[in-house]
């Protein structure tokens, strides 16, 4: 245990977490603190009212805080509103080794290339991943150092998102106060606490829904295809069925939780669900068709815009892993079923690996993009001294007055 | 789908007011053969970016789109260069606008030019306050996966800027022409006739003074109610038995899914022309037979108007909307309700930029966007057109077993 522990923060649109964890010699994480308090003040990812946003995340930290005995200073925050995206942007160069011979130079000048992306003016890089290399015709290499070609060139990915949003989630954050370590895109940490090498190998989709946002995240061809996050989560099923069945947003939620299904049970049509009075609820009566319709429009469709991304590069047909869900909608009913048959994957359930200490952190599918966070956090301190993130630096710089 | 409202202009509807416009070479075809047969017409427009089809166009008016890169050739069938000339054209389209209240278009879908230009033309209308009625035929199955996809695309973007759209597919051109061994070049004559059929109806209706006047706010409501995409048709007949004819008709007729949609219909304008000689009784026993065909509690509208020359030829057209969306009449609105109330508010949203002119004061309607729950104060999230966070059970016109 080198390290000093890491602190996590998700500002989620139903809940606001943090955990406080160790990483031990043999990699695996230890879970020794969780915050978990319901989310006020955010809505599809963005934080809308900053002031009841860091309260939530004030008393996250302080739960987290107590239970684990560390006392918090800086953390490193999951990022998933800000309409964040992937582009794929390559750079080539000459190539300028001795008897064009690919040297470091040459990979590390690529990369920059690569790198310097044009996006929109009101965008920031979030990360960028390395994918494949060029060697003059040779494609798909990985590791282009020692070979010989007059050209190489490189691919990467880059995750992006709008900076204004992105800003508020970090503001939020540090007016608790507490410092930013780093962040990073709560789709690429849900992915690096569920996934298994292999299925990183055989091409895999990571699909976390939240409440408020569903990420995506893709392994395929040995690095990481795409990722991003659609604003659509949990809530808008919720919203959907108080719309659609007249219903308060609070009887809704009970019910999309007690009776929702992706699917359709053809076989149930008279069947109703009764409501019972609440509070200024006067009861109600609804078919369990029409709740199972509503649900399961809004997920297909949620999957067919995943499913959309994935055929921008023509994914399907090489994701030997298929799908892997989490994230708390991963709870409702049918719903890998409803993904099964949308994206034509398999799909299995994921939840957080390596990973022990208090139980709600290491089984919970919810828990997955901080626990990945966690994981991001100590795989950082390993390579110490090496630039986490782009976005990270401007922070630093942005937030360093002392 | 017209889910923002459009201040209508009462009243005081001159020819010059409601104008005919047909986009890309599919929307040229229709206005050629509408020129042909009708007399009396209006000034027809054609928009195109093809030069040469243009100037073999006998439409009196004639706009070209184009730009430095294309200088008059067509788009090729690409969607991304229409859109392209479009926005490079925008200051031309929105002239087009002026002194205009309703637009009648016609294009056809999958395409370059008309399934690209029309939305866009449609959203500067709605910039302009003018109200667009979208007549568009949809590709053969045949004509391949990348023209359907285009085809498709453009009818989201058409559903969130037009204010009725009326679809039309190809498809079920044969059944119009008279079974699958119709010719091809009968089949799709007799398409864009009955587009201009349709047209025609309307301009009737909309420009001129009837025996019983359509007027704006039917059709208005209409755009209000019609949740996405309408059905029309037109039939005309003559002689004894002619109103029975009209309805039997209408009552197989494709394009009103051989009277599925009728049956199913929950709101429905019924246009009747005919000649001098047309009698009260004619219209009821139509009505009558019109009304049989309609299911449940459907919303009826109508008008008849006369024309000279018609002898006792008799001609309705229908525009008929499976979705309905409810709707309250803004000038006796009741306050807006609580949050978690939403269902019999209007599906309103806020309009993007600022509108030209303020909105007229009787129609005094509260500009913030219901019908979206918890997502009515956040900014919309918009994908491909479409508002991902109005319910997809609506957007997709699921019908729900129960009343809620």
């Amino acid at each position: 245990m080198g390290f000093d522990p890491a602190v996590v923060v998700e500002v989620g649109t139903t809940r606001v977490r943090a955990l406080v964890g160790d990483v031990r010699e043999d990699g695996n994480l230890m879970v020794t603190g969780i915050g978990d308090v319901p989310s006020r003040g955010v809505k599809k990812g963005e934080i809308v009212h900053l002031e009841n946003a860091v309260g939530c995340i004030r008393e996250a930290l302080d739960q987290a805080d107590r239970q684990s005995g560390v006392t918090i200073h800086s953390v490193n925050v999951v990022l998933s509103g800000g309409d964040i995206a992937w582009k794929i942007n390559r750079g080539s160069i000459p190539v300028m080794g001795d008897e064009y011979v690919i040297s470091d130079d040459d990979i590390e000048h690529v990369l920059d290339t690569a790198k310097a992306v044009s996006l929109p003016e009101n965008r920031e890089v979030i990360h960028s991943i390395k994918q494949h290399f060029y060697v003059d015709d040779h494609e798909g290499v990985i590791d282009p150092q020692g070979m010989e070609g007059a050209h190489l060139a490189a691919d990467m990915l880059i995750l992006h998102g709008i900076r204004n949003r992105l800003k508020q989630t970090v503001r939020a954050v540090r007016s608790v106060p507490v410092e930013i370590e780093d962040v990073a895109f709560s789709g690429l940490c849900s992915a690096l606490a569920c996934l298994t090498p292999d299925q990183k190998e055989s091409g895999v989709v990571v699909i976390d829904i939240g409440g408020g946002t569903t990420d995506y995240f893709v392994y395929a061809n040995h690095t990481v295809a795409i990722g991003g996050t659609l604003a659509v989560g949990g809530d808008h099923i919720t919203n959907d069925l108080a719309i659609g069945l007249g219903l308060p947003t609070r009887q809704a939620e009970k019910l999309k939780r007690a009776h929702g299904s992706a699917m359709i049970d053809y076989n149930a049509r008279q069947k109703t669900v009764f409501l019972p009075a609440e509070g200024g609820f006067a009861g109600s009566s609804v078919y369990q068709n029409d709740v199972q319709s509503i649900v399961h429009a809004r997920m297909e469709e949620t999957f067919e815009l995943i499913r959309s991304e994935l055929d921008k590069k023509e994914l399907v047909p090489i994701l030997g892993g298929g799908i892997v869900m989490t994230g708390g909608g991963s709870h409702l009913r049918e719903v890998k079923v409803l993904a099964e048959k949308t994206l034509g994957l398999r799909c299995m359930q994921g939840q957080p690996r390596n990973v022990s200490g208090l139980a709600i952190a290491t089984e919970g599918p919810e828990y997955a993009s901080l626990v990945g966070m966690l994981r991001y956090a100590f795989l950082r301190d390993e390579r110490r001294g090496s630039p986490s993130t782009p976005f990270s630096h401007i922070l630093r710089k942005m937030f360093q007055k002392g | 789908m017209s889910d923002i409202l459009i201040p209508f202009k009462p009243g005081r509807a001159t020819r010059k007011s409601v104008r005919i416009m047909g986009i890309g070479g599919a929307g040229q075809a229709v206005l050629s053969n509408l020129q042909t047969h009708w007399e009396k017409a209006p000034e027809l427009l054609v928009i195109d970016s093809d030069e040469a089809q243009l100037d073999q166009s006998h439409i009196p008016e004639r706009i070209l789109l184009t730009d430095d890169r294309l200088k008059g050739q067509g788009t090729g069938g690409d969607t991304a260069v229409g859109s392209k000339l479009a926005e490079a054209n925008e200051g031309k389209l929105r002239a087009l606008l002026q002194n205009t209240n309703v637009l009648i278009l016609t294009a056809g879908l999958g395409g370059g030019t008309g399934g690209s230009v029309l939305p866009e033309l449609c959203r500067l209308a709605r910039e302009e306050d003018v109200i667009t009625v979208c007549l568009v035929s949809f590709p053969f199955k045949f004509e391949g996966e990348r023209t359907l996809q285009a085809a498709r695309q453009s009818l989201l973007e058409l559903k969130t800027y037009c204010g009725l759209l009326v679809n039309c597919p190809l498809d079920r051109l044969s059944d119009l022409a008279g079974g699958e061994k119709a010719p091809l070049a009968k089949a799709l004559a007799c398409g864009a006739e009955h587009l201009g059929q349709c047209v025609q109806s309307l301009w009737h209706f909309l420009a001129e003074p009837g025996l019983i006047k359509l007027d704006y706010s039917r059709l208005h409501a209409m755009c209000m109610h019609s949740g996405g995409i309408a059905s029309m048709a037109s039939v005309s007949a003559t002689g004894k038995k002619k109103n029975e004819n009209l309805v039997q008709e209408l009552s197989v007729h494709p394009y009103l899914d051989k009277g599925h949609v009728l049956a199913n219909t929950r709101g429905i304008v019924v246009l009747i022309t005919g000649g001098s000689s047309l009698l009260i009784r004619d219209i009821e026993e139509i009505m009558a037979g019109i009304t049989e065909l309609l299911g449940r509690s459907a919303e009826i509208s109508f008008g008849a108007t006369t024309q000279t020359g018609w002898k006792d030829r008799v001609a309705v057209t229908v525009i008929a909307s499976e979705t309905w969306c409810d709707w309250q009449d803004p000038v006796t609105e009741k306050p807006v309700p609580e949050q978690d109330e939403q269902l019999l508010m209007p599906i309103v949203k806020k309009k993007k930029g600022s509108p030209k002119k303020p909105l007229p004061k009787q129609v005094d309607l509260d500009l913030e966007p219901a019908g979206k729950g918890r997502f009515r104060d956040v900014e919309p999230t918009l994908y491909q057109g479409q508002d991902l966070d109005i319910p997809t059970f609506r957007r997709r016109n699921i019908r729900l077993a129960g009343k809620y």
